[in-house]
């Protein structure tokens, strides 16, 4: 071993202990303190949905049952100490308190909807966004690997379902099949599957003809476990971020719907039913809160997946600087 | 001579130009590779050497079934192994293996070395775990890598070290036939001669057979038994190394050969150094007859029209022109 190598091991063993590409990007995201708080941001709304049942439990208001004791009629706001807590209302015993007020004239709490439009918002961001990166992959990964005729089939595919005006499509589809919270979820993935989809097909094919690939192949590999242990691993940064970025956007599509009316069945509370029960004969005027509360919610939450994603495509970006 | 271990003949490798972005068709094709025959003993090096873009690269990448041939064959052991696929070509891949030119490309970045040495004894399901971590650690240590570096990933290794494990891959299965395409040329020259030294090791203690290919013509002479020139697809000349070395026939070998860097600055001076007028031609488009005329110092009118064949005198040393240079 030569000298210069020999230092080359001294320097690997005693005082530079390199990081994985992993810990770099965990070390550039702790720096970078808007998607630190976009973080702590999901994690709080996360506790706030789970919450539900718990604020059910204080307020005395079961998320689907009107009540509107304890709110003044002209602004929805709560009345009287304690923000309007009141004993024995309905039944001997039972408590009625409103905190926010009301979330719309027949008297349903603001609170609650709003934990439960949270817990509604998370799961469909959720739910959909793993079905649109299930799809995305599997097609996106099919794409660029195989190539030929197949890639030309997929990739008119997502350049046709681009082209589908979504809110139009949606509408006429929420109509014919009737709303629910899989079709809501159903449509948001298929209309969201193609962008990350062709992101994945981009990197599958530049990948495709890397010399580690190549080398994988020489030594026998077969094309399911090229696609497994060596391109699926370098997809994940790109995942990660195209995950965060349609999460709020799959929530916003699902407020959109719902304000239009087109959404979600009444019984599952949503902010984007919340902003468009306040339009109504002008209730809103009186009440600004009605629109203010969900709506901030949601761009809050549409704005923190956003910058969470961009604070991630940062961390993750094989080109950035690295951080002591 | 005992029958060869690997044999090529009449490869020819040919890449389409297409045009059109949906309906693709073939509007011609480039002959990357022309007819070469080749023959490979056990435990002895042949080298290929030749200039950018002469087919050598395609030409390793065919014999190792990376490239697909449109015509011709190659034979492993005696056995046909142009048209396997399945377990048939795995049982290949798991004999003759190959070594890249660029160390860091070639490893997968996010792997952990061990498990990029350990990946083909995983692929053709060799031993237990156990054993195979023993063997891979045999194979680091046996290339001069640190075993316990096994955790490591590739970005934390200098370039020597990153060759080292590409070859500590190749070596892991004991294979019979290497690949070594343009093995040390990425490397720093302090590195190379560690390199070529670690592949020479390794040749004698496990007796392996190696296909070099390179344009760096010190490397090949101290490594190669036997050196085939390639220009634009086709040999035009073969031998025993010290043959073509010192005698070269081919005005291309001699001019490839006197454009080599001399460390002697008195004897630089001396050296007479020819330099060929133009660049390759494309080998989309081949020029008539002789495929080096256009550029050869001592072509004749005849040369454009006449192609020469490859042939051979009694000692073996062949050359493909019909004006041969004197030994």
């Amino acid at each position: 071993m030569s000298t210069v190598e020999q230092f080359e091991d001294m320097k690997t063993e005693g005082m530079v202990v390199a990081r994985t590409p992993r810990q770099l990007a965990f070390a550039r995201l702790r720096r970078d303190y808007v998607a630190l708080a976009s973080l702590i941001f999901i994690v709080l709304l996360v506790l706030f949905a789970l919450a539900g049942p718990l604020f059910e439990a204080w307020t005395g208001h079961p998320v689907n049952r009107s009540n509107s004791t304890g709110v003044d009629d002209y602004t929805l706001l709560p009345v009287g100490p304690m923000h309007g807590c009141v004993n024995g209302l309905a039944s001997v015993g039972e408590r009625s308190c409103f905190v926010l007020g009301a979330s719309n004239n027949l008297g349903f709490d603001m609170l609650v909807q709003l934990s439960f439009g949270a817990r509604t918002s998370l799961i469909i961001g959720i739910v959909a966004t793993v079905l649109t990166m299930l799809a995305a992959l599997l097609l996106g990964v099919i794409a660029g690997y195989v190539g030929g005729w197949t890639d030309t089939v997929i990739a008119r595919l997502m350049d046709i379902v681009a082209a589908f005006p979504f809110l139009l499509f949606a509408i006429a589809a929420s109509v014919a099949f009737g709303a629910s919270l899989w079709f809501v979820i159903l449509i948001i993935a298929f209309f969201s599957w193609f962008y990350p989809g062709r992101i994945f097909r981009g990197e599958v094919m530049s990948l495709r003809n890397r010399e580690f690939v190549t080398a994988a192949r020489m030594l026998g590999a077969s094309n399911s476990r090229i696609i497994f242990r060596h391109l699926m691993p370098q997809l994940i940064g790109p995942l990660t971020v195209y995950a965060s970025l349609s999460v709020a956007g799959a929530i916003a599509a699902e407020a959109a719907l719902s304000y239009l009316g087109f959404g979600l069945p009444l019984e599952i509370p949503s902010w984007g039913r919340m902003i468009s029960d306040a339009v109504p004969g002008g209730l809103y005027i009186n009440a600004p809160f009605l629109m203010v509360f969900p709506g901030t919610l949601l761009v809050l939450t549409v704005l923190a997946f956003n910058l969470l994603g961009d604070g991630l495509r940062d961390a993750l970006d094989p080109r950035g600087g690295t951080i002591l | 001579m005992s029958e060869p271990i690997l044999k090529a003949t009449g490869v020819t490798i040919g890449f389409p130009v297409t045009r059109g972005i949906i309906f693709q068709r073939e509007v011609a094709r480039v002959q990357a590779v022309d007819g070469v025959d080749l023959e490979l003993h056990a435990g002895e090096t042949l080298a290929i050497v030749g200039e950018s873009g002469c087919g050598k690269t395609t030409l390793a990448r065919g014999l190792v079934r990376l490239q697909g041939i449109d015509a011709g064959s190659i034979e492993f052991m005696g056995e046909d192994i142009t048209r396997r696929t399945g377990r048939g070509l795995t049982d290949f891949r798991r004999q003759v293996t190959m070594i890249f030119q660029d160390p860091i490309a070639s490893l997968d970045p996010r792997m952990r070395i061990g498990q990029s040495v350990q990946e083909p004894l995983d692929i053709h399901s060799i031993g237990t775990p156990g054993e195979r971590k023993r063997k891979v650690q045999e194979a680091m240590e046996r290339v001069g890598l640190n075993p316990e570096h096994y955790n490591r990933f590739p970005h934390e290794f200098s370039g020597g070290q990153r060759q080292r494990i590409g070859i500590a891959r190749a070596v892991v299965l004991e294979p019979r036939v290497i690949v070594c395409d343009e093995p040390v040329s990425a490397l720093d020259v302090s590195v190379q001669a560690q390199i070529v030294n670690l592949l020479e090791d390794l040749q004698r203690d496990l007796g392996l057979s190696y296909v070099v290919i390179a344009h760096d013509l010190d490397v090949v002479r101290r490594l190669a038994d036997r050196v085939k020139v390639m220009y634009l697809g086709r040999v035009v000349e073969e031998g025993e190394g010290e043959q073509v070395y010192n005698g070269p026939r081919h005005p291309y070998s001699n001019a490839l050969l006197s454009a080599r860097p001399i460390a002697d600055p008195k004897r630089a001076r001396t050296q007479e150094r020819i330099v060929l007028q133009g660049d390759v031609p494309s080998p989309l488009n081949p020029p008539s007859g002789c495929r080096f005329h256009p550029r050869c110092p001592v072509a004749q009118s005849s040369c454009a029209e006449v192609d020469p064949p490859l042939e051979h005198a009694a000692d073996g040393h062949g050359w493909a022109c019909r004006f041969p240079l004197r030994p």
